[in-house]
């Protein structure tokens, strides 16, 4: 039976084989862009795996005693995490051929990484799902160290020590479960009534979660280490890592609370905690001199928008659709976003906010796709922020958070101070655009196909929530 | 036969804007978009016109389901009654008029266009979308335009204004949506429209909550939308940002800003506010009606004493807005109970917020005019300008006299309706109020007598203009102005034509 069960993970498998190959062919080949083309080839096929694995879906299978589920929440997301990891590998082409020394390590580490983040997705394990984990996340600190700023080191080397401190505080919350539950297993562990060791377990869990998801107050190595990767990475690590992440969150969350365990203080606890994470975020973003340390404070304070999410789909499982909608569409966002930063820093060779004045007047198309993408984070009608806000806060206050949801607009409307202030510069300045280098029009490429999608799923957004919805209730 | 006309008339200048895209010389596309502006304008006219009144009700309607989440469901639904069409030509109007003073545009003329045009669709888009969140949507949407209108074709501090700007209406709107959020958690709640509608079997919010407990206090959400609204009224003291934006902003702008920006706050009152809430549990509007006056009354004096000490012409007329648009609250507060109210003031108040954006946006136009001859505002440096421009003074005589409410003026029409209703109910704050027509007559006398008669002040040193090379308006200049003043006379002359619109448009909202 367990030979059978392989096709179920056939696409992480084919994954696995391009990354060892990729390292292989590596001595074989002259022209090494050839190894960004075997990549993008063994991504797709994965995808298309996945996509007649999608159409011909049954049921909810229980493979590998228990370890894994194969269920439409994983297959939907899994394409999702590939066509991202696809656009970036894509839309980067120039970057990792041009600025990345050790191309096969490169492509071969981000696939390996990837792979954690699928199986993330689908286990239902506790120790799978750490494993998964730290696949997901070593591959990541070397990956963080190829950038070539003087800050690369130093990032890589927070990434490593904080990751480490996550694991083992996510090691120590399973611990708590499992003393009080006897099982590791999401499907039969259930927590079934109230006492501070399962408390202690899931805000554990949860604080080793966050540091992932770089939620405020365990967001500091975000800044850092973010200013310091390679743009590729940056991008990964803000769609698909935190994708993955939210994901796993969502599974957990659905699995283990039953009736009889009484959720009101652990609702408190994350309400406090998204609210400090969109606080911080914002305030942070707005003291930010710096494109890229900007972008990743407004991930934090993001981030606590998605925590917002969360915490109703505690009290109201099906509010989870909502909360993955938001997440996808600000993965969908921040594509759209770092591509255009990566071509606006090419082009002004710093990355100052102060480099964006007159942008609009030198390179208008990009302009265009850069603000629908800030727009889209601001929350502005039209655009999939906006509608991703709306359904996560309304959850919310259906939920009796409505303090939360207050405070989540309050600080939305804070947010327009900065994102308006690149406006402004883009816009408004009258100053000369100072242009010091030529970019690849490759990023924008991916860029703009992803800001047409921002705007579709924010007037239309519901044949995607319509998906979701199928996809959640599977679960 | 009229499925979507209504839809059409909306995004015709939003598509019009993605059209301008591929064009690349400035007259034709200065040529393109105030057709375009025409067309928007006579297809306003034909929905006005064509609004069956006999029948009255919501007509035009287009529906289709659009969100079906757990969380909220909305749909895609347009439509127009007695108080919305007027309003709907109105906007039809003044765009029309803001597009045909931008013709001098020389700076960045592309992207102007395009962000005015669709302006002009968020506009139309308020006041036609009949669920809450479609309207919350287009009621937001307008701010990135006119973030971009103040912040680039504005004069001096014009990036300060235009923050100031989206910063007072993004904090109303962030109210908006908390009240539109907590509204659709009730659980007596289904659905975001507006109104019922028989016809496609659309049970309204106005329905849904009579009676009903809500999720937060009735009083909250009310007050929620109140704020929002009142921030764009503007209503004193949350009216700090208008001055600014309206000085700073380029004429058309204004034009769009006083004439029917303003508007979408005043229709917010009748359609939520009011709509809303009549018969909700634990708070009624008839709970707050004195303090609506109260407020009216004081955004009335406080907006006329500040008008007295300006010396700038936008600033002036600014100032006088939040004056006028006092009114609008002070009429609409003549609902003290759903039996005593008086349709009086609620005609007068919907009236004038039609007349002001007809006389707002004249007197704009008109300073547009003025500054581009002079390129100054300031009153002390102005004067006998009525010599070298008799045509352009001519209009702005008739702007300030309709303005101060000169009886056949529009003007006068709808301040009268508003006390006549009011002083049965609020025998003070009317009279009081009415001082401020008293005031009004003062600052526009003074303003007029010193910018366009008495001497001229060309032997100051600091004079920007040459009096000598002044000219009068050409043709192009003078027919906006021409097109405002029709509907100010005509209003003021035969008020009938609108007040059977909006009476019959008031009396569906009122339960």
């Amino acid at each position: 039976m367990l030979f059978q069960e392989l096709t179920y993970i056939f696409s992480p498998i084919i994954l696995i084989i391009t990354s060892l190959v990729v390292l292989i062919i590596d001595f074989f080949v002259k022209r090494k862009s050839l190894l960004v083309f075997y990549t993008l080839f063994g991504l797709f096929i994965s995808v298309l795996i996945l996509i007649i694995q999608y159409l011909s879906f049954e049921s909810n299978k229980n493979i590998f005693f228990e370890t894994l589920v194969f269920d439409k929440l994983y297959i939907f997301m899994a394409i999702i995490l590939l066509t991202l990891t696809f656009c970036i590998i894509l839309g980067f082409y120039d970057y990792i051929v041009n600025q990345i020394k050790f191309k096969s390590e490169f492509l071969s580490l981000l696939i390996l990484s990837l792979v954690g983040s699928l199986v993330v997705i689908m286990a239902t394990d506790f120790i799978t799902i750490y494993l998964a984990l730290e696949l997901a996340s070593l591959p990541i600190i070397s990956l963080v160290a190829f950038g070539r700023g003087k800050f690369s080191l130093e990032a890589a080397f927070k990434y490593l020590i904080l990751a480490s401190l996550s694991t083992g505080i996510f090691l120590m919350g399973i611990v708590y479960l499992y003393g009080i539950t006897g099982s590791l297993n999401l499907n039969s562990l259930d927590i079934l009534y109230t006492n501070p060791a399962t408390i202690l377990g899931i805000v554990f869990l949860f604080i080793g979660i966050a540091f992932k998801l770089s939620i405020a107050p365990w967001h500091m190595w975000t800044p850092d280490t973010y200013q310091g990767s390679p743009m590729p990475i940056v991008t990964y690590l803000s769609t698909v890592s935190k994708l993955a992440g939210f994901v796993l969150t969502i599974r957990i969350f659905i699995y283990i609370f039953s009736d009889g365990f009484d959720t009101r203080n652990f609702i408190v606890f994350l309400s406090i905690v998204s609210v400090i994470s969109m606080t911080i975020g914002n305030l942070g973003a707005i003291l930010q001199k710096d494109l890229k340390r900007l972008f990743v404070y407004s991930t934090v304070a993001h981030a606590g928008y998605m925590l917002v999410g969360i915490i109703a789909l505690i009290t109201n499982t099906s509010a989870a659709s909502t909360t993955l909608f938001y997440v996808i569409g600000y993965a969908i966002t921040s594509l759209s976003i770092f591509f255009c930063l990566q071509y606006i820093i090419n082009l002004t060779s710093n990355s100052s906010i102060e480099g964006l004045k007159g942008l609009f007047q030198a390179h208008p198309f990009v302009s265009i796709i850069f603000t629908l993408g800030v727009l889209s984070l601001l929350g502005i009608p039209a655009t999939v922020g906006f509608m991703g806000k709306v359904l996560v806060f309304s959850a919310a206050v259906d939920n009796g958070l409505a303090w939360v949801a207050i405070i989540g607009v309050i600080n939305s409307f804070i947010s327009a101070y900065y994102y308006l202030g690149l406006l402004r510069n883009i816009y408004i300045s009258t100053d000369k655009f100072d242009q010091k280098g030529i970019s690849n029009k490759n990023y924008i490429l991916v860029a703009s196909l992803s800001s047409l999608l921002v705007l579709i799923l924010g007037v239309y957004p519901d044949f995607a929530l319509s998906l979701i919805d199928t996809v959640i209730s599977g679960v | 036969m009229f499925n979507y006309f209504l839809t059409i008339t909306v995004f015709f200048p939003a598509i019009t804007a993605l059209f301008l895209l591929i064009f690349n010389d400035k007259k034709r596309i200065v040529q393109i978009s105030i057709s375009s502006s025409i067309i928007t304008f006579i297809l306003t006219l034909f929905l006005f016109i064509s609004y069956d009144r006999d029948l009255g009700g919501m007509q035009f309607i287009d529906y289709f389901q659009w969100i079906n989440s757990i969380n909220i469901k909305s749909s895609y639904l347009l439509g127009i009654d007695g108080f919305s069409a007027p309003l709907v030509l109105l906007t039809g109007l003044l765009s029309m008029v803001a597009f045909m003073s931008s013709w001098r545009m020389k700076l960045r003329v592309k992207e102007y266009f395009i962000w005015l045009l669709l302006l002009e669709t968020s506009v139309l888009g308020v006041f036609t979308s009949l669920d809450l969140l479609l309207f919350f949507i287009f009621f937001e949407f307008e701010l990135i335009p006119m973030y971009m209108l103040i912040g680039i074709w504005g004069s001096g501090r014009k990036e300060y204004s235009a923050i100031k700007f989206v910063i007072f209406t993004l904090a109303g709107g962030a109210f908006m949506l908390i009240a539109i959020l907590s509204l659709f958690a009730s659980d007596s709640v289904s659905t975001l429209a507006m109104v019922s509608i028989s016809e496609i079997n659309l049970i309204g919010i106005p329905d849904l909550i009579a009676g009903k407990e809500l999720i937060i206090p009735a009083s909250i959400i009310f007050l929620f939308f109140f704020i929002a609204f009142a921030v764009k009224l503007p209503l004193w003291p949350l009216h700090n940002w208008l001055p600014d934006a309206h000085t700073d902003a380029p004429t058309a702008v204004s034009i769009m800003l006083a004439g029917v920006l303003l508007k979408m706050a005043g229709y917010g009152l009748f359609r939520i506010n009011l709509g809303f809430f009549q018969e909700t549990q634990g708070f009624t509007i008839f709970d707050v009606s004195g303090l609506l006056a109260l407020l009216g009354t004081i955004s009335i004096i406080y907006g006329a004493i500040i008008t007295l000490r300006q010396t700038d012409l936008k600033r002036l007329i600014a100032f006088s807005s939040i004056s006028h648009m006092g009114y609008v609250l002070l009429g609409f507060a003549a609902i003290t109970s759903s039996t005593t109210y008086s349709l009086y003031s609620l005609n007068g108040s919907a009236m004038q917020m039609f007349t002001h954006g007809t006389i707002t946006g004249l007197s704009f136009l008109t300073v547009g005019l003025i500054y581009d001859r002079t390129h100054t505002r300031d009153i002390n440096k102005l004067g006998s300008l009525a010599k070298k421009m008799p045509i352009i003074a001519l209009f702005f005589v008739i702007s300030g006299l309709a303005s101060l409410g000169l009886p056949g003026f529009s003007g006068f029409v709808s301040e009268i309706m508003i006390f006549l209703g009011t002083y049965k109910i609020y025998p003070v704050y009317t009279i009081i109020s009415a001082f401020g027509v008293v005031l009004a007559a003062g600052y526009i006398l003074w303003m007029v007598q010193r910018s366009m008669f008495g001497t001229n002040n060309l032997d100051k040193d600091d004079s920007t203009y040459d009096y000598k090379d002044l000219k009068d308006g050409n043709f192009y200049d003078i027919l906006p102005a021409v097109i405002i003043t029709i509907p100010i006379i005509i209003i003021g002359i035969m008020p009938s034509i609108f007040i059977t619109f909006f009476n019959m448009g008031i009396k569906e909202i009122l339960r």
